[in-house]
């Protein structure tokens, strides 16, 4: 809300009293260590989990990071003291493949993840975060849009779910496909958060999922035919602050941009002189619901 | 420590006893208009014994009986010297005439020039109106604001950043009074023009470092403006029709010498201008600003003098949405003279600053209601028990009320959050008592205590937070309800002043200065400039009160009769209890926002160099600033210094007036300064398909954006005035960023949005003024 606000509010000022400007420029900008990415984002969907472990990579080459390969990676089920191997793949994916009858995610199970490489070793813990039911996902003609600024109209995907409610606090991480395809520019993350200090415990999802959704800032709307899927994801607090401002310091731009900050990871080298990690461990609870455009 | 006030009270009283000598007293003002003449000088010639007249005027000096001749003295004006025979305690009030307008039968002896050598006054900042008048303005306005960042130590973030910040300090620690009420936001359009208008301003002093002990609550800076009075011997109309707004003033007596107004009003058409041009949603765009500033001046008797002024100004935008702010202040001030060694001042104001945001769409309906109010009554008291000491003490105490405001949203379904957030406040007293003592002929101090003391009060809740790992969010542990007026925390801070001055010669003096302040609220902001959303917070149960330590050494020297005037000083300042944050924090409409509050400490230092020409057709100023300022922060920037982004190596000033004819002035400003410092990331990494940014060393202001600088232009031609109208008038033809440049308010990253290559990054650099800014204005008087 503050940064649609004051960009507003920096563009009108701006554009009627100046000409303000962007312009693209060039930056020598080296890394100046590498660190271990890790992308730990498991689920209780009955899909292969997969574990992905890049190196970091400076900010403008351009090219994939770098695949870190030949590492030992295990998840320990530390309720139940199972332990899981994910298989190398030799291109940065770790993966498990699940079985027909098994299960490896228990809502409110405790987890640790062990990285292992070369000499190095890195730990993180996490629990799976309960998520919440959908109680409706539907789609409705609207020509209204974002805080009054115009949009095409068309049909819109509308959700409907309540906050689990209870002393713990909530967060939910909500991923929208379009006829498969994820928006995933990193300015349409949908996060939620419910009970934190006490405040929305219990309430409704109340906003236009669709329409914050789409590729283009929420002014896309859905044809006849197309299949909208929405999934929830209960995510930890830390997952929800790692997301969040990963979204903030991917968008920090214009004229009151704030401090660029690095965004907190769960992922500890167990010795000071390991190169550093970042990245996430993740571990949730799903419900997801499909529709199609009528 | 009531002992130290003791000893310094009974000290200066031992002073006090003088036989032999009486005291002349009385008000030095403009024989044009009636204004008061603040800092002009009153002496007995051929001697150092003299004095300064105070805020209001009015000056007190002893002086041993007999026949002596008094000179007055004040820069732009001609000088008097009168003969009196001295016997008794005497009241003489002295008209001055400017320059130019003098009366054939006056004296003309030489100016007082080189107060800046013989006072103790060090690390302070004065520009008369009448040269900020001359200089090239951003669109043509006089700034006041942006004429005092090109004088040593003071900087900007650059254009559309508000306010100013003095030797690497941030905006919320300079004290903005305006006949002695604070402001809390001094600018308009986001920090595009100040809120003061040149029109109503009759006086300027800023104060970097050595600040008396009669001020205080801010740490970094006083900058005190003094409306005029209004004029009280005739109808005085002053106004100004520019590109994007116009002025109008009008000062007039009610009573001849005893009661005058003065009101001046400012308006911007901007937005009327624009809307043909504007497509779109901008169509409906509102944006604009105003102010008015008005003062009633009653002189009752000779003793007795009572001012009420007041200042409305807001700022409102909207496009869709609708979002304004501004200051509201009221001022009632009380001039009394007990005695010819006894002046006082009482102070009672009212000052409010607030911002209100709104939308109201077919699906969402938000408003956002936010304020600061500030109560205060001061006693200030000047007494001159010999000609050779100056004490002042007084006291003061701010009732502030903290209002981070009452959210109301609706969305379409009427399902409305109503979420308000507590008010706090805190009551601010200081007492204080200030001795400006000359020693010798060559040797003065200026010495003092300020004691300044913080309730933070109840009605409300106090949060207590348990300690965490540095840079996280620290949790609550207990939750407290405290009536009205009760204590909640309670804090002071005990601030000792100190200023010498060691005249060498006439033309060479070398001073020092020590203060030591305590300010209790600050300003919440993360963002590179401040924007007028931006709230203070006060010093609680959780968060310290910002002091500071500063200690500044100069050397002083006029040239040529005093035409150049040049000064070299050196200041190192530290800072404890600074305020940031943790790294995810909630800065906006968070009721726990103090739990993702961090304090730190911080350090400046540097070298200020000034050169000024004060006569001849040919004036102007160089200045020159070296300096560097940090801040250490546990849990920020590897627990290590780090810049702030404040900090600018280099700055440095060229402003240049040229009197071409009598009618005709060319002027040029040239600003250097080094860029911004800032957070760059240097590294990306992978999860979930995204590409996130980092910062590898995890090191703040570890970049520096490219330099700021700017060439402006300006042309004032005054008209030939009719002798009959007595209509005066000149045309400022004046062109801003003469060369075009685009300097870099700030560079970010971002994903190249034209790109589907979540890979594809580009920094980018935003300029807030991209272009050559054009402008002329039409000013009049009569």
């Amino acid at each position: 809300m503050k940064t649609f606000v004051l960009k507003t509010l920096a563009l009108a000022t701006t554009l009627i009293l100046f000409s303000s400007c962007e312009d693209r420029i060039q930056m020598d900008l080296d890394e100046k260590s590498k660190s271990v990415s890790v992308d730990a984002f498991l689920n209780n969907m009955r899909v292969d989990q997969k574990i992905r472990l890049t190196y970091s990579d400076s900010y403008f080459s351009g090219k994939t990071p770098a695949a870190l390969i030949g590492a030992s990676v295990t998840l320990i089920d530390l309720t139940n003291k199972r332990t899981i191997t994910f298989e190398d793949k030799n291109d940065g994916n770790y993966i498990f493949k699940i079985q027909n009858t098994d299960t490896i995610i228990y809502t409110d199970h405790n987890y640790e993840l062990n990285i292992k490489y070369q000499s190095y070793e890195y730990k993180a813990f996490t629990s799976c975060k309960r998520t919440t039911t959908i109680d409706g996902l539907f789609f409705k003609y609207t020509d209204i849009g974002n805080i009054g600024l115009s949009v095409e109209a068309g049909n819109r995907l509308f959700l409907v779910a309540k906050d689990v409610t209870g002393p713990i606090p909530d967060f939910y991480w909500v991923k929208v496909y379009k006829n498969g395809k994820f928006y995933g520019r990193s300015e349409n993350i949908q996060l939620e958060e419910f009970g934190y200090n006490n405040e929305r415990d219990g309430q409704y999802f109340w906003e236009d999922k669709w329409a914050t959704s789409g590729p283009d800032g929420g002014v896309d709307p859905c044809k006849t035919g197309d299949v909208a899927r929405l999934e929830i994801y209960g995510i930890s607090r830390e997952v929800h602050d790692f997301l969040k401002l990963g979204v903030q310091m991917s968008n920090n731009t214009g004229m009151f941009a704030t401090t660029s900050v690095n965004l907190p990871t769960n992922i500890f080298p167990q010795d000071k002189s390991y190169p550093k990690a970042v990245g996430m461990f993740s571990i949730s609870d799903v419900s997801f619901k499909e529709v199609v455009c009528p | 420590m009531k002992t130290i006030f003791t000893t310094l009270a009974l000290f200066l009283c031992l002073n006090a006893f003088t036989q032999d000598k009486v005291t002349i007293s009385g008000y030095l003002r403009d024989a044009v208009n009636g204004e008061a003449l603040i800092g002009a000088a009153v002496s007995k010639q051929g001697t150092s014994l003299g004095t300064t007249a105070n805020e209001y005027g009015f000056y007190s000096l002893t002086l041993p009986k007999g026949k002596q001749f008094i000179l007055v003295q004040y820069i732009g004006y001609v000088a008097q010297v009168k003969e009196i025979d001295l016997s008794t305690n005497v009241t003489l009030n002295f008209e001055l005439k400017e320059e130019g307008k003098q009366l054939e039968e006056v004296v003309v002896t030489s100016k007082q020039e080189d107060q800046n050598i013989k006072s103790n006054e060090m690390s302070v900042a004065k520009l008369d109106i009448a040269q900020i008048q001359k200089m090239p303005a951003l669109l043509g306005e006089v700034d006041i604001i942006k004429s005092i960042q090109t004088l040593p130590g003071v900087t900007n973030v650059g254009e559309g950043a508000s306010g100013f910040n003095v030797r690497g300090g941030n905006i919320d620690q300079n004290l903005i009074l305006m006949d002695e009420a604070p402001v809390f936001n001094s600018s308009h359009m986001f920090g595009m023009f100040s809120i003061f208008n040149p029109d109503a301003v009759k006086d300027l002093k800023l104060m970097k470092g050595s600040v008396p002990a009669q001020y205080g609550g801010r740490t970094s800076s006083v900058l005190d403006i003094r409306m005029k009075e209004g004029n009280n011997k005739k109808l005085e109309v002053n106004g100004g029709i520019g590109t994007i707004f116009s002025r109008l003033s009008i000062e007039a007596p009610i009573i001849k010498n005893k009661v005058s107004f003065l009101v001046a009003a400012r308006r911007s058409y901007i937005d009327v201008l624009a809307r043909p041009f504007l497509k779109g949603d901008m169509k409906k765009a509102s944006v604009y600003f105003y102010d008015l500033n008005s003062k009633l001046n009653w002189n009752i008797n000779s003793k007795n003098t009572v001012f009420l002024s007041g200042y409305f100004g807001r700022d409102f935008f909207s496009t869709g949405f609708k979002f304004n702010y501004g200051n509201a202040t009221a001022t009632a001030r009380w001039n009394h003279i007990f005695s010819s060694k006894l002046f006082s001042n009482i102070t009672a104001y009212h000052s409010r600053y607030n911002y209100f945001l709104a939308f109201n769409t077919n699906s969402f309906k938000f408003d956002w209601d936010a304020k600061i109010i500030t109560s205060s009554l001061k006693a200030d008291y000047s007494y001159f028990p010999n000609s050779t000491n100056t004490i002042k003490f007084g006291a003061q105490a701010i009732h502030y009320t903290f209002k981070p405001g009452e959210i109301k949203s609706v969305d379409k379904s009427d399902f409305a959050i109503k979420t308000a957030f507590p008010d706090q406040y805190g009551l601010e007293y200081a007492l204080y008592i200030n001795n400006e003592q000359k020693i010798s002929e060559n040797f003065s101090l200026q010495y003092g205590l300020r004691w300044s003391f913080y309730n933070y009060l109840g009605k409300g809740n106090a949060y207590y937070y348990r300690d965490t790992t540095e840079n996280l969010s620290k949790p609550l542990v207990e939750e407290r309800s405290f009536e009205h007026l009760e204590t909640i925390k309670f804090y002071n801070v005990p601030e000792p002043r100190l200023a010498m001055n060691y005249t060498i010669n006439k033309k060479n003096s070398v001073k020092a200065s020590y203060a030591r302040s305590g300010q209790y609220l600050q300003i919440v902001s993360n963002t590179s400039a401040s924007t007028p959303l931006d709230f203070y917070l006060p010093a609680t149960n959780n968060i310290k009160p910002l002091t500071s330590d500063q200690v500044s050494v100069g050397y002083f020297r006029n040239f040529k009769e005093n035409t150049y005037e040049a000064s070299a000083e050196v200041y190192y300042k530290s800072l404890d209890n600074q305020l940031d944050y943790i790294d995810n924090s909630k800065l906006f409409l968070n009721k726990y926002l103090e739990g993702d509050l961090l304090q730190g400490k911080g350090r400046a230092y540097g070298l200020e160099l000034f050169v000024k020409k004060n006569k001849g057709k040919f004036t102007g100023w160089i200045s020159y600033t070296l300096s560097k300022t940090e801040r250490k922060v546990n849990g920020i920037s590897n627990n290590e210094w780090f810049l702030s982004k404040y900090d600018r190596t280099h700055n440095a000033s060229v402003v240049l007036m040229y009197d071409i004819t009598k009618r005709l002035t060319l002027s040029t400003n040239f600003i250097y300064m080094s860029g911004t410092p800032s957070t760059f990331f240097d590294s990306k990494f992978e999860v979930q398909g995204y590409y996130f940014p980092h910062n590898s060393e995890n090191k703040r202001s570890n970049y520096r954006i490219s330099p700021y600088h700017r060439l402006d232009l300006g042309l004032v031609y005054n008209f030939k005035s009719n002798d009959v109208k007595k209509w005066k008038s000149t045309i400022a033809v004046s062109i801003y960023n003469v060369y075009n440049r685009r300097n870099a308010f700030s560079v970010y990253f971002r994903n190249n949005p034209a790109s589907n290559n979540a890979l594809e990054n580009e920094a980018i650099r935003y300029s807030v003024i991209g272009s050559i800014v054009p402008a002329i204005t039409y000013n009049f008087k009569f």
